[in-house]
């Protein structure tokens, strides 16, 4: 049976079996890779708690009382102090990473073996569109792909990502500047075929009142001019900036609107914003969470709760064709 | 006496806004109807060639697609600038042929069948939308303008320089409101 052909509650009927006969069997080898890992963590930890302290113990032993010349002289000591501390803390988070890694390698490709057809990369991001064409993510420097997968949903081809942008800036701290990376989104990009033809350009914002002004600052949004449009609930949700007035009317029609805030109303917790451009629909919707993690170093892998939970991610990612009706080429 | 200067400045400042307003309105206007205008040439251009294709297989319905032919040019022949009224009447009244047309394919398996005409219906349906959409754009625009020469005291200048709203609003006829399930046909 098809993904293409399984509508959403078929595919969340269907999951269990699917779970007891392919997933649980490399859960259960999973659980002794995760054990493995969860030692080196605890051992790493633990030299860190006894190794610390030791360490800044002797920065300021040697620094208090010391005359200029002998602290000029221990400042290679500090360095190196400082060094192995650093040294320490990342060699707690790498049984951590790791794990993560090793795992998703192997259960994301095989959870969405479900939904045939799908593939399935680790650390990948959408590279077949400019994000920055899409002007839904802000000014932004660093981009870091968590999740990939790409497949065809309902005859709808679908790309997905979990991805992290950062923006470098200038902070203050102790009356000190230094640049530091700051998040400016972190969650789901989706980029869906749409039913329609058009050339111009809409995006469709989240409205926030009298904020407004401050993401319209933070994007670039040259040559879209905004869009007022008959539906009132919608206007008070989402704001929307178009290059052609028409063709953002011809997209946005009242039947489509009312499927945009349907589901809004389903991902009511996070922020979610649209742009239509070359025949395609880029979504990114905003979580401030890490999704798609079927596994945790601190979870035994015997229990389902987590790849459900993952699953039932991925499943209402595709949930957004069947509530915006992508499948069905009739243009309302 | 500065005070004085300083409160005419506002005012001249505050009228010279509403004008700009006012003129932005008019021509906002003006670019939305000729808007439906290139959306419905559009129409006029696709019909010729639906209704050379469609003759083939509807032999039964050569009244109806008469009648369409009539329509369009009938409605070609109405400029919008010199009487909006009449052009909406005609081009209401196409549309609803349209549809009859529409539904009358149903009962045409053959033709359903053919790839060429599915695209000239698909094609059809992807116009419709644009026109309905530039109609939505024209609709707002006279809502606005309307609301600007209405309003005091955006109205005071409109009246001054002359500015008054002589479009009509676009008002889908009754049948038309009805819906009509096209969809059936791309089954």
């Amino acid at each position: 049976m098809q993904s293409e052909n399984r509508n959403i509650d078929e595919l969340k009927s269907g999951f269990e079996t699917f779970y007891q006969s392919r997933i649980l069997p490399l859960m259960q080898d999973m659980e002794n890779m995760r054990k493995k890992y969860l030692r080196y963590f605890i051992i790493a930890c633990c030299l860190a708690v006894v190794a610390i302290p030791l360490l800044m113990w002797a920065i300021v032993h040697f620094q208090v009382g010391a005359s200029i010349a002998e602290q000029n002289s221990s400042s290679f000591a500090d360095s190196a102090a400082y060094g192995l501390m650093a040294i320490i803390i990342a060699a707690c988070g790498t049984p951590i990473a790791l794990y993560k890694k090793k795992s998703k390698s192997k259960i994301m490709p095989l959870m969405l073996q479900y939904f045939e057809g799908f593939n399935y990369q680790y650390k990948k991001t959408i590279s077949s569109v400019n994000v920055n064409d899409t002007r839904l993510i802000g000014f932004y420097d660093g981009r870091e792909g968590d999740d990939y997968f790409e497949g065809v949903y309902q005859n709808v081809p679908i790309k997905v990502s979990e991805e992290k942008f950062t923006q470098r800036k200038l902070v203050y701290r102790n009356n000190k500047p230094h640049y530091e990376n700051i998040e400016v989104f972190h969650g789901v990009l989706i980029l869906l075929d749409m039913n329609k033809n058009f050339s111009g350009q809409t995006v469709v914002l989240q409205d926030k009142g009298f904020l407004n002004v401050f993401s319209k600052v933070n994007r670039d949004l040259k040559g879209l001019n905004n869009v007022k449009l008959e539906d009132s609930v919608f206007e008070k949700e989402f704001e929307v900036f178009s290059s052609d007035q028409i063709e953002a009317r011809y997209i946005l029609t009242t039947a489509f609107m009312e499927r945009m805030l349907k589901l809004r109303a389903a991902y009511h917790a996070d922020k979610i914003e649209f742009s239509f451009f070359n025949n395609q629909l880029f979504i990114a919707l905003e979580t401030n969470r890490d999704m798609f993690e079927p596994t945790s170093l601190f979870k035994t892998c015997l229990n389902k709760k987590l790849v459900e939970e993952a699953y039932l991610q991925i499943v209402s990612i595709f949930a957004i064709i069947d509530i915006l009706s992508l499948d069905k080429r009739i243009g309302l | 006496m500065t005070a004085l200067w300083i409160a005419l400045a506002v005012v001249a400042a505050v009228l010279y806004l509403l004008y700009v307003s006012l003129i932005q309105k008019r021509n906002r206007l003006k670019e939305s109807a000729s808007g439906i205008d290139v959306q419905l040439k559009k129409r006029y251009d696709l019909i010729p060639n639906l209704m050379t294709m469609a003759a083939k297989y509807m032999e039964h319905e050569k009244s109806l697609m008469e009648e369409i032919t009539k329509l369009r040019s009938e409605a070609m022949n109405v400029d919008f600038n010199v009487d909006p009224s009449k052009k909406f009447e005609l081009d209401n009244l196409l549309s609803q042929r349209l549809n009859d047309f529409k539904l009358s394919a149903e009962n045409y398996p053959d033709m359903k069948s053919n790839q060429t005409m599915l695209n000239a219906m698909e094609s059809l349906n992807a116009v419709e939308e644009h026109i309905a959409a530039a109609r939505r754009f024209y609709n707002s625009n006279v809502t606005e303008l309307k609301n600007a020469v209405e309003i005091f005291p955006s109205s005071l200048i409109a009246k001054m320089i002359g500015i008054k709203l002589d479009m009509p609003y676009f008002e889908a006829e009754e049948a038309a409101k009805k819906s009509v399930n096209a969809t059936e046909f791309f089954k």
